[in-house]
């Protein structure tokens, strides 16, 4: 083959190998972009800070707090239309019982008082995703802290959870 | 004379070649930036954000939130009418005549958005959050 036989074949070689990196670059791209921004679980984040912050006011224990208390309501929640891809749970357990069970390792149980409010059937989602994060099933965000309640001290245990598929998984 | 003929000949096919290459790589820059910076897009990346920065806040405060590409977006499709708004519990973002994009809010708040006319050209947001529902 002479030179310029062979700077053709060069060149049929040098375009495949563009047309595989131009095919890959497009594959990556299209692949992105065609899923939607999840933020399910920076928004289930941000819903347990704010019952956090609604319970607990500089440390000491809401004033509106006695056993009927709806989150919803003194927290400032609207879950509206979107009831049913919202799970919203508070546990309140005896802060001298908590720290007993903390120590020795044991699984919180019994919590005094439990509100919750939203899709409960939801709930199940997190306990799938213990071991493992699975794309579509709901996000969930657990938090715990120490409350002053006055003559009780409580350890409260938030848990949120924003099931919300369809915007954010496709 | 033989000789001068070969010289252009390979100086013609190395242009093309050139050539051929540059707009190839045009092509792949222009799709990669029209998918990455399109309406769509941009209507749903700013719907979350500031429906997670509403819900995040507390009455009171006022945010300005930096949309320049979205501004820049609307301009070069000819849109001209209101891009962010809050309607009840959610937050809509339109950046075209057929099409926008919403996202729930769970915090219970009134709120204002409103562009800020106070700089040319307009390129930020205000979110004001007034005070809590009743």
């Amino acid at each position: 083959m002479n030179k310029n036989g062979a700077d053709k074949v060069l060149a049929v070689y040098w375009f495949a190998i563009l047309a595989i990196i131009a095919g890959s670059v497009v594959a990556m791209v299209l692949n992105f972009y065609r899923f939607p921004y999840d933020v399910r679980e920076i928004e289930a984040g941000i819903m347990t800070e704010k019952i956090a912050d609604c319970i607990s006011e500089a440390g000491k224990l809401n004033k509106n707090f006695n056993e009927n208390f709806d989150i919803a309501e003194i927290c400032h929640i609207n879950l509206n239309s979107e009831e049913d891809e919202y799970y919203i749970e508070t546990n309140f357990y005896d802060f001298e019982i908590w720290e007993k069970l903390f120590q020795e390792k044991h699984a919180l149980e019994n919590p005094i008082l439990t509100f919750s409010t939203g899709n409960s059937n939801i709930k199940t989602d997190c306990e799938i995703q213990k071991e493992k994060e699975y794309g579509l099933p709901s996000r969930c965000d657990r938090k715990g802290f120490y409350v002053n309640g006055g003559e009780k001290k409580y350890f409260v245990e938030v848990l949120s959870v924003v099931r919300k598929t369809s915007e954010n998984v496709k | 004379m033989n000789k001068k003929f070969k010289s252009g000949e390979i100086l013609v096919e190395n242009v093309v070649f050139i050539i051929l290459n540059l707009i190839f790589l045009s092509i792949l820059i222009l799709f990669i930036v029209s998918e990455t910076g399109n309406a769509a897009l941009l209507e749903q990346k700013y719907a979350k954000e500031i429906a997670l920065i509403i819900d995040s806040a507390k009455p009171g405060m006022t945010i300005k939130i930096n949309m320049k590409d979205a501004f820049e977006e609307a301009e070069s499709i000819g849109y001209s009418g209101n891009m962010v708004s809050v309607d009840g519990n959610n937050v809509k973002v339109k950046l075209r005549e057929k099409g926008g994009y919403s996202y729930h809010l769970f915090n219970d708040v009134d709120v204002n958005v409103f562009p800020d006319i106070s700089a040319n050209p307009v390129k930020d947001y205000i979110i004001k959050i007034n005070k809590y529902n009743e």
